[in-house]
C-alpha cells in the first residue's frame, strides 16, 4: 500500500555484489554463481520525506538470495546513518519498510527475512568509480575502474537500462574491497561494482 | 609489418560465446568457463581497402581460447564470403591478419594456431532487429532478447556503451543465443541460451 506522503531522494548510488564484471542480473540473466550477495549504498544529496530533510544522509541495504533477486526468498539488513535525528530515522525506516514505493518497495517484496537494522556512522569519499566508503565494522566498499587488459588504460563502461529500478544509467566497474559484516557476512572483493546517480520520489 | 593502404569498413556485428550472459570478457574479466569458444560475425555494409570496395561482404571469425582471453594461445579461423572477389579476399586477409592496422593488429598477437581461411556461403540476416548467421552444414548462429523475469512484461533491451573489447564501436545490445552450432572439421562446439551481443561496427586503418 502506498501512503500519501510526498518524498524524494536524489544522490549517488554505490553497489557491489558477488557477480562477475558486468553482472548478468543487469540483463535479466541468472547471477554468475546462481545465487546473489550484494549491497547498495545511497548517499542522499537532496532528500525529503514529508517535513523531514534527509540531505547528506547515507543508508545501505545488504541482501543475500538463493537465486536471482526477482525470485525472492532473500535475507536483508539495512544500515542507517547513526548521525540521523529521530525525525530522520522515522522517515528512513518508513521508506525501508516498503510502504511508500520506490526501489524500497521492491526490496521489501523480494525479502523474506529482514534483520534488525544496524546504526553506523558512514565515512565516505564519493567520487564515481573511485569512491570508497566504510560504515564502522559493518561495511566497507572500495570501487575502481576496470583496466583494459591489453593497454592498462581505465575503461569507461556505461550501462543504459531505462527500466532499471535502482538507477537507469550506471558506470560499471569493479570492487577492490567489498566486505559486509552484519547478521551475515560477505567478502566479494574484486567482483562487480557500479556507480550511478539516482532520483526517486513518491507517491 | 603494417601496410600503408588506408581502409575502412562499417556494418553489423554478432558476437556469441560459451560464457554465461553477460560474457565478463567484454568488461575486462575472465570467461565463465574454459575453454572460451566464440563466434564473431560481421556484415560489411560499406567499406573499402584502397580502391577495392568491401561493401556487401560477410566474414566470420571462430575461436577457441584455452584460458584468460588476453593471455593468448588462441586457435582461430576465418570464414570469408564465397561472393568475395580475389581482390576483396586479399584485402580482408591483409586486414584480418593484422598487417593493415586497426584493432586486428594487436589481436593478431593472441593467435597461436591460425587455421586456414575458407571461402563459404555466409547468410547474414536481420530479423526483427535480431541477427542470424548461417553457413550451410557448418554454422547456425543467432541472437534473441532475454525474456523478462516478471511475467507478462516485454523482454528488455538493456544496452552497454564502451565495452572494453575493441570490436564494438557503438552501443551493444545484450542478448542471448538462440543457437551457436559450429561443425567445422577444424573446430566444433554448440551452445544455446548463452552470451550474445549485437551492435554496429566501424573500423579503419592503418
Amino acid at each position: 500500500m502506498t501512503r500519501e506522503i510526498q518524498w524524494h531522494l536524489k544522490g549517488s548510488l554505490i553497489s557491489a555484489c558477488s557477480c562477475d564484471w558486468g553482472c548478468p542480473c543487469n540483463f535479466d540473466a541468472r547471477p554468475t554463481r546462481g545465487w546473489c550477495q550484494g549491497t547498495y549504498v545511497w548517499h542522499v544529496e537532496d532528500g525529503r520525506f514529508g517535513d523531514a530533510s534527509l540531505d547528506g544522509l547515507y543508508m545501505s541495504w545488504s541482501g543475500e538470495f538463493p537465486g536471482p533477486v526477482h525470485e525472492g526468498h532473500g535475507t536483508a539488513q539495512w544500515i542507517a546513518d547513526a548521525s540521523a535525528t529521530g525525525q530522520q530515522r522515522e522517515a528512513i525506516f518508513a521508506l525501508f519498510e516498503g510502504g511508500y514505493g520506490g526501489p524500497f518497495a521492491i526490496f521489501a517484496a523480494v525479502t523474506e527475512t529482514v534483520l534488525e537494522p544496524i546504526f553506523e556512522k558512514f565515512e565516505a569519499n564519493i567520487d564515481g568509480l573511485d569512491s570508497r566508503l566504510r560504515a564502522g565494522e559493518a561495511l566497507e566498499i572500495r570501487l575502481t575502474t576496470i583496466k583494459n587488459p591489453v593497454t592498462g588504460d581505465p575503461e569507461d563502461v556505461q550501462l543504459v537500462k531505462p527500466t532499471g529500478f535502482t538507477s537507469q544509467e550506471s558506470l560499471l566497474g569493479a570492487s577492490t574491497l567489498y566486505r559486509f559484516n552484519g547478521g551475515f557476512q560477505h567478502d566479494h572483493s574484486g567482483q562487480y561494482a557500479e556507480f550511478a546517480p539516482f532520483d526517486y520520489s513518491g507517491p | 609489418m603494417t601496410t600503408a593502404v588506408s581502409w575502412r569498413m562499417q556494418g553489423d556485428i554478432l558476437e556469441l560465446c560459451s560464457c554465461n550472459i553477460t560474457c565478463p570478457c567484454n568488461y575486462g574479466g575472465d570467461p565463465t568457463k574454459l575453454p572460451c569458444e566464440a563466434i564473431l560475425g560481421f556484415r560489411i555494409q560499406e567499406g573499402s581497402y584502397g580502391n577495392t570496395s568491401l561493401g556487401g561482404v560477410n566474414f566470420v571469425i571462430y575461436a577457441q581460447i584455452p584460458g584468460k582471453v588476453f593471455d593468448g594461445g588462441w586457435t582461430l579461423g576465418v570464414f570469408l564470403d564465397e561472393r568475395a572477389s580475389q581482390e576483396q579476399v586479399e584485402a580482408l586477409a591483409t586486414i584480418l591478419s593484422g598487417q593493415a592496422g586497426g584493432w586486428f593488429e594487436p589481436f593478431s598477437g593472441f593467435i597461436a594456431n591460425p587455421l586456414p581461411p575458407k571461402q563459404v556461403p555466409i547468410n547474414f540476416e536481420s530479423v526483427d532487429g535480431e541477427l542470424r548467421i548461417s553457413i550451410p552444414g557448418v554454422l547456425e548462429a543467432g541472437s534473441e532478447r532475454i525474456p523478462n523475469p516478471i511475467p507478462g512484461q516485454p523482454p528488455l533491451d538493456t544496452t552497454v556503451n564502451d565495452m572494453v573489447v575493441p570490436f564494438f564501436t557503438e552501443s551493444v545490445h545484450v542478448r542471448r543465443s538462440t543457437a551457436v552450432k559450429l561443425t567445422d572439421p577444424d573446430m566444433n562446439f554448440e551452445y544455446v541460451g548463452q552470451s550474445a551481443n549485437i551492435s554496429h561496427f566501424e573500423y579503419s586503418g592503418p
